[in-house]
């Protein structure tokens, strides 16, 4: 007879997951992120010519761009034997169904019960933000998740598997900067652990050294010209002022309630209060130290909102396998126990019910926000019929749009670092889309080169206009027939 | 294999190796610059300057006719009084002697460094790996490749320091003489010398009256001092603790965390992988209990007088290099449970030590004045009126002083200058109005003929295209455009 094992349930999980993104994913060709496009640039570059884009001639019209490449690679090394859209489309999400076997590593090391561990590792792959951040957007999350998960996981076991911590923790450093949320929070873990009075393993503490030091390496080499010119603004990332008021939302109960699920969130802080107040053991402290680090950070407005919540959800998410075992616990002393089966499996729906529906209407409006067939034809069009060095204007999330698809320079994308008077900039695009003097922007199409405007439904919706208000001079301006909602403008004047 | 390693430092030729290092390390700085970038930094022009104005109106009688509006010093600089003698006794060009001088002091200090740290406790391994420091630290490659005011005090200090020491009698006296000479080129390094000589005499040589001698020849030296320049009378320890409201700029970095790590952008900083490894050696001489005493002092004074003045970063940087190189050696030799893992962070070590210098020396390289700067400041020189003032911020005084031998409104030299806080709020409060009548005022009090903007001030002085000053300057006919490049634009004040 046919016996369900754990690893099935684990396959199920990760399968169910897959097929739920991959459900939302192909119901569009395009994608819902501007910085996707980026991404495919990047790694359209690298298989052309094995080296990332430095010298952007692109982007602000002629920039600097260094950063972490290791993904770009990883894209294009499989670009070169799969299809595209299998590679943007299908791979990240393959990349993130790694996450509940990961996710049930750590949490079995918490908990002795399988099914409390099977219940989180649920959790964390349907929480609505994880979903959100990386689908359909070719996020470079979809692959970092799953690997902080096993750096934690392989952390906790360095003695066995020395190498493989060296091997990720340089491809974790290489992938993204946001891989000193690590280093900070070995630093938080090496502090709770002393003043707990709890024992770091030599080889641990060797290993953390380690990492501190090559994090130390790795980012200086990539961000050392931006930290001297930014000096500990570069944790803004030169971001305007503008952007940052709706980069970093102020907290509020029911956004996280959305992004996390009320259950999860609710047994997740029982969950972390008792892991704290009750085990004690290394593993909590490390996983606490990364969720009072990320925690602290979101707190400071220091990394973006969605990621740091993400981040807090899986941490938080991890630590409920406590709460979840202690109610296990607490019901086989009760005279429920007759029904637990049915009591569980209530619970375990309910729980599902709250996470999967808010994740499923989060989906649906990220692919609801994908770039429009009619966007992509007005890209199309730019590439066509305008010259090669031609500065076209766009909102600033479609900026990547712009160099990607129609091969263009934009006038501002959403890379800012190491772009000189940021703020002067975004005041400028702003002015040209809002503006009711053509001599105004007439003026900063001079200054910033523009030959092409474009106004793009959600252009129009981000400014609030129905069009642009200085168009209508025929002798500075030609509308391009041809398009509905979109509209492009060839500035003669 | 790190054991092998280790052992290589322990060779002599290994100390001839880094010899020849340091010959090379010292001049790539100028070596990848090239000629049409002129001098590293703001200094050099400075004392190229003053030393031109020496051999014009004699060594005493200095008179700068173009340093804000033209004022005169009541002292000498005795940086520019060392180039303005080699200048006379064998006609060296300026420009050459300010790179070939400072370089060869910098190569005799580190022989110096070599012979102290050898007449202490040190193993050979750990004074070898310490002198490789040294060699790739961020501050000896300042030193050595820019015309600077520290490297000839350091370097006498170092002399004093080393005769001082030394067992013959004959030598150990003759630091008395240059004891007396050190406090004629700085003030604050004479006061470092003479603090960590007493720790040595202290903690080493104790009832070693010589000690007495040293401070004798060092209060004659302020006393002359006192008589002859009357500004450092009024206040004997202006050097040390000059301060004016015009601090260095940063954006967001502590300025004493800025000065302290190159990394951040100080000139005599530390590297952040050095200093990193040097709280490491710290630790381990307190762990060990060796010369812990003498270094911790030192350590806790120099930390504390580098919170006013810049000249401590380079003794510390002596020290940082020692410790650092205390824990290289202890991480390498401790016994690691993983050895793939001491192969790793060994390797990461050394390759942030290296990364940090050649980073540095990336940015000396790149250092203005550029090719842009040099040609504009010609154009300014070769078509203005030779009694024209030209305005920029005070960073780009010396180059206007030097290239276009005009007069500016500031420059970065504040002591003795009149009414420098004065102007230096005019100018800021120039930089920020948009009123024409308030800017014309300004210009006319200093009476401006042509205003000089370059990238660098625009980014550290404006944030905006159109703020302030720059608004005027694009849509005022009282200013006309006279020069323009990718770097510098040149206006001349029409009213």
């Amino acid at each position: 007879m046919f016996k369900i094992k754990t690893w099935h349930i684990l396959v199920l999980i990760s399968l169910l997951g897959f097929a739920f993104r991959l459900y939302f994913v192909l119901q569009t060709n395009n994608f819902s992120d501007d910085s996707a496009y980026f991404t495919i640039r990047q790694t359209e570059h690298i298989k052309e010519s094995f080296l990332p884009i430095t010298e952007d001639e692109l982007s602000y019209g002629g920039r600097t761009f260094l950063y972490p490449p290791l993904f770009f690679y990883l894209l294009a090394f499989f670009n070169l034997f799969l299809p595209k859209l299998f590679v943007y489309k299908v791979l990240p999400i393959i990349f993130i169904s790694f996450l509940p076997f990961i996710l049930y590593k750590i949490i079995k090391l918490l908990v002795d019960s399988e099914k409390v561990a099977l219940t989180s590792t649920a959790f964390g792959t349907f929480m609505p933000i994880v979903i959100g951040e990386t689908l359909n957007k070719i996020s470079v999350y979809s692959i970092l998740l799953p690997l902080i998960l096993l750096f934690i996981y392989l952390l906790l076991r360095i003695e066995e598997h020395q190498q493989s911590f060296i091997l990720l923790s340089f491809i974790l450093l290489l992938l993204h900067p946001i891989a000193i949320l690590i280093a900070l929070s070995l630093i938080v873990f090496v502090i709770i652990s002393y003043t707990e009075e709890k024992n770091i393993t030599k080889v641990q503490k060797e290993g953390i050294l380690f990492f501190i030091l090559l994090t130390l390496l790795i980012e200086f080499i990539f961000f050392k010209k931006a930290f001297l010119d930014l000096g500990l603004d570069i944790i803004w990332q030169n971001t305007p002022a503008f952007v940052l008021e709706n980069f970093f939302k102020e907290f509020t109960i029911a956004q996280h309630i959305y992004l996390l699920g009320i259950f999860p969130l609710i047994f997740g802080i029982w969950g972390t209060i008792i892991g704290f107040k009750k085990e004690g053991t290394e593993q909590v402290f490390l996983i606490g130290s990364f969720l009072i680090t990320t925690f602290t950070l979101l707190f400071l407005k220091m990394i973006p909102y969605s990621i740091g919540v993400m981040f807090l959800g899986l941490f938080v998410g991890i630590l409920s396998s406590f709460s979840f075992e202690s109610a296990s616990n607490y019901l086989e002393r009760t005279k429920l126990l007759h029904h637990k089966s049915k009591l569980v499996f209530l619970f375990i729906l309910i729980l599902f019910a709250s996470m999967l529906i808010p994740a499923f209407y989060n989906a649906r409006e990220i692919i609801s926000n994908a770039l429009s067939n009619e966007d992509i034809e007005a890209f199309q069009w730019i590439k066509q019929k305008t010259s090669n060095n031609s500065v076209v204007l766009t909102s600033l999330n479609e900026g990547h749009m712009l160099t990607a698809i129609a091969k263009r320079k934009n006038m501002m994308d959403t890379n800012f670092l190491y772009i000189p008077h940021i703020n002067q900039r975004m005041t400028d695009l702003n002015t040209m889309y809002t503006t009711e003097f053509e001599s105004k922007a007439l003026e900063l199409f001079k200054k910033y080169n523009i030959k092409y405007i474009l106004v793009t439904k959600e252009t129009k919706n981000f400014y609030n206009i129905q069009k642009l208000r200085y168009v209508d001079d025929k002798e500075c301006f030609r509308g391009i027939p041809g398009f509905d909602d979109t509209e492009i403008y060839w500035v003669i004047c | 294999m790190i054991q092998k390693f280790i052992g290589l430092f322990a060779s002599k030729k290994f100390t001839i190796f880094l010899f020849f290092l340091c010959l090379f390390t010292f001049l790539t700085p100028n070596l990848f610059r090239g000629n049409e970038n002129g001098l590293i930094g703001e200094e050099a022009y400075f004392y190229i300057g003053i030393t031109e104005q020496m051999l014009d109106d004699g060594l005493l009688n200095v008179y700068d006719q173009f340093s804000y509006g033209g004022r005169e010093y009541d002292y000498v600089f005795p940086w520019a009084v060392i180039l303005y003698l080699l200048n006379l006794l064998f006609g060296i060009p300026l420009n050459i002697l300010s790179v070939f001088l400072p370089y060869t002091l910098s190569i005799l200090s580190f022989i110096l460094i070599y012979f102290i740290l050898k007449s202490f406790k040190f193993t050979i391994e750990q004074t070898n790996i310490g002198m490789l420091l040294l060699i790739i630290s961020p501050t000896f490659l300042f030193l050595s490749s820019t015309s600077n005011k520290y490297i000839l005090p350091f370097f006498l200090s170092l002399l004093a320091f080393y005769l001082f020491i030394h067992k013959n009698e004959v030598l150990k006296n003759t630091s008395f003489v240059v004891f007396i000479l050190l406090p004629f080129f700085s003030l604050t390094m004479t006061l470092i010398s003479l603090f960590l000589l007493l720790l040595y005499i202290y903690f080493y040589k104790k009832g070693d009256a010589t000690f007495f001698w040293a401070i004798f020849g060092s209060v004659i030296s302020l006393s002359v001092l006192g008589i002859f320049f009357p500004i450092i009378s009024t206040s004997p320890f202006l050097d040390l603790f000059l301060n004016t409201s015009i601090q260095k700029s940063s954006e967001g970095i502590n300025p004493f965390l800025m000065d302290l790590i190159s990394d951040f952008g100080g000139d005599l900083g530390i590297g952040i992988f050095s200093l990193f490894l040097s709280i490491i050696g710290l630790f381990l001489i307190w762990w060990y209990k060796k010369n812990v005493a003498l270094i911790s002092v030192s350590l806790l004074f120099l930390i504390l007088l580098s919170a006013k003045k810049i000249e401590p970063f380079i003794y510390l940087n002596v020290f940082v290099a020692l410790l650092s190189a205390i824990a290289i050696m202890e991480i390498a030799q401790l016994k690691w449970t993983s050895r793939v893992m001491k192969n790793f962070t060994i390797l990461v070590i050394i390759c942030g030590i290296v990364f940090s210098s050649i980073s540095y020396i990336n940015e000396l390289r790149s250092e203005l004045p550029n090719k842009n700067i040099i040609k504009s400041l010609e154009f300014i020189k070769g078509t203005t009126p030779v009694e024209s003032t030209v305005l920029s911020y005070y960073k780009n005084g010396f180059w206007i002083e030097s290239f276009a031998k005009r007069k500016t409104v500031m420059d970065s030299y504040f002591i003795g200058a009149n009414d420098v806080e004065e102007r230096y709020k005019d100018l800021q409060n120039l930089f920020k109005t948009r009123n024409i009548d308030k800017a014309m005022e300004i210009l006319k009090k200093y009476e401006v003929n042509y205003i000089y903007v370059d990238n660098a001030m625009r980014q550290e002085t404006w944030k905006y295209d159109e703020e302030g000053f720059l608004f005027l300057l694009k849509y005022s006919d009282n200013f006309k455009k006279i020069y323009l490049d990718d770097f510098v634009t040149i206006w001349r004040v029409e009213a």
